[in-house]
């Protein structure tokens, strides 16, 4: 166990992109937070298995692209983009709605050495940004391009890159 | 030349009452049933449009049943044959059939969805196996109270079992943390003495929001290196009895402070209780006595004769 700890706090956030058929041409985007399943600003007094479903979807990404020597290869991400897909249409989206397109984004902020932690002004700031995921799907103004595959993203001290998209 | 076949028939196949099997049976049998309950949400964990892998695992049988819309339905069949062989095993109903079935049950959900599981599962995985070898229900269980209903003087003698499978389960305890052991010093984090301190930091390992306070960074390193040389000695120090006491109370101590700083589920519940296969077997028949003193009470039912080679 933790034969190879990772150096980085680890989040996974999910983005839609909903079209309607009420105003075609307009499409809304909304992100919602995949992981950590909990807010990690309390205490996790049980486990939760969706997390660890998503952590060993990254880790066959990273040793899948590793062994393929293909750095743009995402289909390991592929149940995480379907389920949260999935559940984002069930739970949200209204008749004459649709899913046209989700990423899938992995983030990661590092954890300082041994003798240091994150500075409290820090945590708060990534803490501000996490809410809004916290509070449910976060609406946010759509790009006039979406973002291809591997672009970057930053938020507070968190690093976002885009590792899956799924067209519908 | 006799003398070495002699222990080494002793080692593998001497004869051992069966309650440690009964014992072990009953609590992995319980961690299994509470690991389940922790997947309930079938919608997440067990339906093919949940966070399932589709092209991994039984990939041909899951088109099959997606082509014919009943994904969800094996998702729950599955499901509910995998809790009820759990619970089957846990209180020792049809227990020649309740042990093979948790563990057929098990590499079906591998199959099926790996994703949510972890090294926890693969450990339970290998304890069932041993397991199925095992007499695990002649003795405390439904089949053994069944029995004494119908014939209350068969019942009264409980054949004695071989202790290989009791063998093979240490040997894999062992082989676990040894394993883990050399894995980790192929890490420069565990090699510098800051492993320990990265995964209590981890937002997804943390039990509190802030980790371990600064202080406690020195002590946080020493336990990076302890951990390391406990897995890498723990075989080991099996070999003779005193260590072996050490070995087992260190690993408690470790697995116990880890489940109180990080979340990472089952898997400290299973170690701990493999931990039981290093109980002396002869004196596993007594602790339900031994309970029932410790809280004060007269054991009410007589210890069942067990029939050993020695005494058969």
């Amino acid at each position: 166990m933790f034969s190879n700890p990772v150096p980085a706090d680890q989040y996974v956030r999910v983005v839609h992109y909903v079209g309607s058929s009420r105003e075609p041409g307009r499409v809304r985007v909304f992100s919602e937070l995949a992981l950590p399943g909990q807010r990690e600003n309390r205490a996790r007094p049980v486990h939760m298995f969706r997390d660890k479903a998503i952590l060993n979807s990254l880790e066959a990404l990273a040793v899948n692209r590793l062994e393929s020597h293909d750095a743009s290869r995402s289909s390991d991400l592929e149940p995480v983009a379907a389920y949260f897909g999935n559940r984002f249409k069930a739970a949200y989206l209204a008749p004459g709605e649709t899913l046209v397109r989700t990423e899938v984004w992995f983030g990661g902020a590092p954890i300082p050495p041994t003798g240091q932690r994150v500075t409290d002004s820090t945590l708060q700031e990534r803490w501000g940004v996490l809410q809004r995921y916290w509070d449910g799907p976060d609406e946010a103004p759509a790009a006039p391009t979406p973002p291809r595959q591997g672009a970057l993203q930053g938020e507070a001290d968190i690093a976002w890159r885009l590792d899956y998209v799924q067209k519908r | 030349m006799n003398h070495v076949l002699d222990r080494w028939e002793r080692f593998w196949f001497a004869s051992i009452p069966p309650h440690i099997y009964a014992l072990l049976r009953i609590v992995f049998g319980f961690v299994g049933c509470i690991t389940l309950l922790g997947l309930h949400d079938l919608s997440t964990h067990w339906f093919l449009d949940g966070l399932v892998p589709f092209d991994v695992g039984a990939v041909a049988l899951k088109q099959y049943l997606i082509a014919h819309g009943t994904g969800h339905a094996a998702g729950v069949v599955l499901y509910i044959s995998t809790m009820a062989s759990f619970v089957a095993m846990t209180i020792g109903f049809q227990t020649r059939l309740a042990v093979p079935t948790a563990l057929f049950t098990s590499l079906m959900q591998v199959a099926w969805n790996y994703l949510p599981l972890s090294g926890a599962d693969a450990a339970m995985r290998v304890f069932l196996f041993c397991l199925v070898w095992a007499d695990c229900g002649s003795v405390w269980s439904l089949d053994a109270w069944l029995a004494a209903r119908r014939n209350p003087a068969a019942s009264a003698v409980v054949e004695s079992g071989s202790i290989a499978p009791l063998r093979l389960m240490r040997f894999q305890v062992a082989l676990i943390y040894f394993n883990a052991g050399l894995w980790k010093t192929f890490n420069p984090y565990w090699r510098d003495g800051s492993a320990v301190h990265y995964v209590v930091q981890s937002n997804v390992y943390h039990r509190l929001p802030h980790g371990m306070p600064l202080a406690f960074d020195p002590f946080v390193s020493a336990l990076t290196y302890a951990t390391l040389l406990w897995e890498l000695t723990f075989a080991f120090l099996l070999l003779f009895s005193r260590t072996r006491r050490i070995a087992l109370i260190t690993g408690i101590l470790i697995h116990l402070g880890m489940l109180s700083t990080i979340e990472v589920g089952p898997f400290h519940f299973v170690m701990l209780t493999s931990y039981l296969a290093f109980l002396e077997p002869e004196d596993v028949p007594r602790l339900p006595e031994r309970l029932q003193s410790l809280l004060g009470r007269r054991a009410r039912v007589p210890a069942r004769v067990v029939e050993t080679t020695a005494n058969r």
